[in-house]
């Protein structure tokens, strides 16, 4: 089953054409990826474009890939490269669309629009997860996250309602989002 | 590539800020570059967007489809809420003391002015009253002027004309007098009016005149004109 190798062989098989192989990879790490796109690029869109091309380029690359690093690493340093590079085309306002140089096969790599029953109840259960691990963590540090995410404050705002140092807002966010992140591995997101 | 970890990176502080748009674009730029460069930020920064990224699905999903609610607040009607003459007052006095201590303090200042200018316009009136009792009775001349003898026959025109001009003379004279001594003195203080007041309540009370000592003849003006009258007819 290739639900049960690591990345590592998945993409030593990968690299043998074997297009289930990276379709595996692409599932494992799909949402982590658009996550990460999210957080360089701030939009939705930006970030699900990005993600897209991030993968195209790995599979275009994966026969470059050593094993030196982590997958995740070798992913993610794609991913930030693809960021950087709308970032680019945004300020220049040119738009490469990829979706036409790719033949049939790069489109298995696309993240499903669809939702069956079975992604709507594990998004739920996700949502549920998100929504405890957040009133678990200290006050201190749920009261900076929820300004930062829900009301939108900058770091300037937070620190002049809380009265607090910038630099300990910064860093409060940083904990939180930490925190966070290992209470959200304890329990497996699955990809939707 | 640095095999440097996230927490002994320079750039570590940066992480956050930059993950909420929020450096400069001399800094975006710098850490950009060092992310292409080292991976322990790299992988930290995916880690933490991972998270961010959850809480903004969560709150896309289960709050941003929020209605906002409509907040009812019960005020009263204007019926119900009739000020008394009491809430009146004391909304009056509610508004600072300063409001009606001022208007009160300003309301007696006026009245005290007011009693100084009156009290000044009657020392004013007793005084000049009191120097023509005494300027009628220093001055013969105006007493005998009501008490003119009828001329005899063997007074000729000449003298009459003569008396009557002196008479007419000391007539001028005392009027000029009490024109003069009703004039208030502008450099008059309270208390020059003061004692002004005082004595001229002693001269009054030396030179109160009885009932029957009253000269007949106060009014001079009558006087001077049947005098002219009769040195016209005496030529």
């Amino acid at each position: 089953m290739l639900t049960d190798l690591t990345d590592e062989k998945l993409v030593e098989l990968a690299v043998l054409k074997n297009s289930e192989a990276f379709g595996e990879i692409v599932k494992r790490w799909e949402r982590k990826i658009f996550a990460l796109c999210f957080g360089m690029l701030g939009r939705e869109d930006d970030a699900r474009d990005a993600a897209q091309e991030t993968f195209i380029a790995a599979y275009r690359n994966i026969a470059n890939f050593r094993g030196e690093a982590k997958v995740s690493s070798w992913l993610h340093r794609i991913a930030v490269n693809q960021c950087l590079t709308t970032k680019r085309r945004a300020k220049t306002r040119s738009e490469d669309f990829l979706g036409d140089e790719f033949g049939e096969e790069d489109r298995v790599f696309v993240a499903p629009a669809h939702r069956s029953p079975a992604n709507t109840t594990e998004a739920t259960e996700r949502l549920t997860i998100v929504r405890q691990a957040v009133s678990s963590l200290p006050v201190d540090l749920r009261q900076v996250i929820v300004m930062k995410e829900f009301e939108e404050m900058t770091f300037q705002e937070i620190s002049e309602t809380l009265d607090l140092p910038l630099s300990t807002v910064k860093s409060r966010l940083y904990t939180a989002l930490r925190q966070l992140r290992l209470k959200l591995d304890r329990v497996p997101l699955e990809i939707s | 590539m640095k095999d440097v970890t996230f927490s002994n990176c320079k750039f570590s502080s940066d992480m956050v800020p930059y993950m909420y748009a929020e450096l400069s674009a001399a800094e975006t730029s710098s850490f950009e570059s060092h992310l292409l460069e080292c991976t322990a930020c790299t992988d930290e920064f995916a880690s933490l967007s991972i998270a961010r990224f959850e809480v903004y699905d969560w709150k896309k999903v289960e709050f941003d489809g929020l209605e906002t609610p409509v907040f009812s607040i019960p005020f009263e009607s204007s019926a119900d809420a009739a000020p008394s003459w009491i809430d009146k007052l004391r909304a009056a006095f509610s508004a600072g003391w300063a409001v009606p201590t001022v208007a009160f303090a300003g309301l007696a200042v006026v009245c005290v002015f007011a009693g100084i200018l009156v009290s000044t316009r009657n020392n004013a009136d007793v005084a000049a009253d009191l120097r023509d009792t005494r300027t009628t009775a220093e001055n013969p001349a105006v007493e005998t002027a009501a008490a003119v003898v009828e001329p005899g026959p063997s007074l000729n025109s000449s003298k009459a004309e003569t008396r009557a001009k002196s008479q007419f003379r000391a007539i001028n004279a005392s009027a000029a007098k009490r024109v003069q001594s009703r004039r208030v003195p502008r450099s008059a203080s309270p208390s020059n009016l003061w004692e002004l007041k005082e004595r001229s309540a002693r001269n009054f009370q030396k030179n109160v005149p009885r009932l029957n000592e009253f000269v007949e003849d106060e009014d001079t003006s009558l006087r001077l004109a049947e005098l002219f009258d009769d040195v016209g007819t005496r030529n």
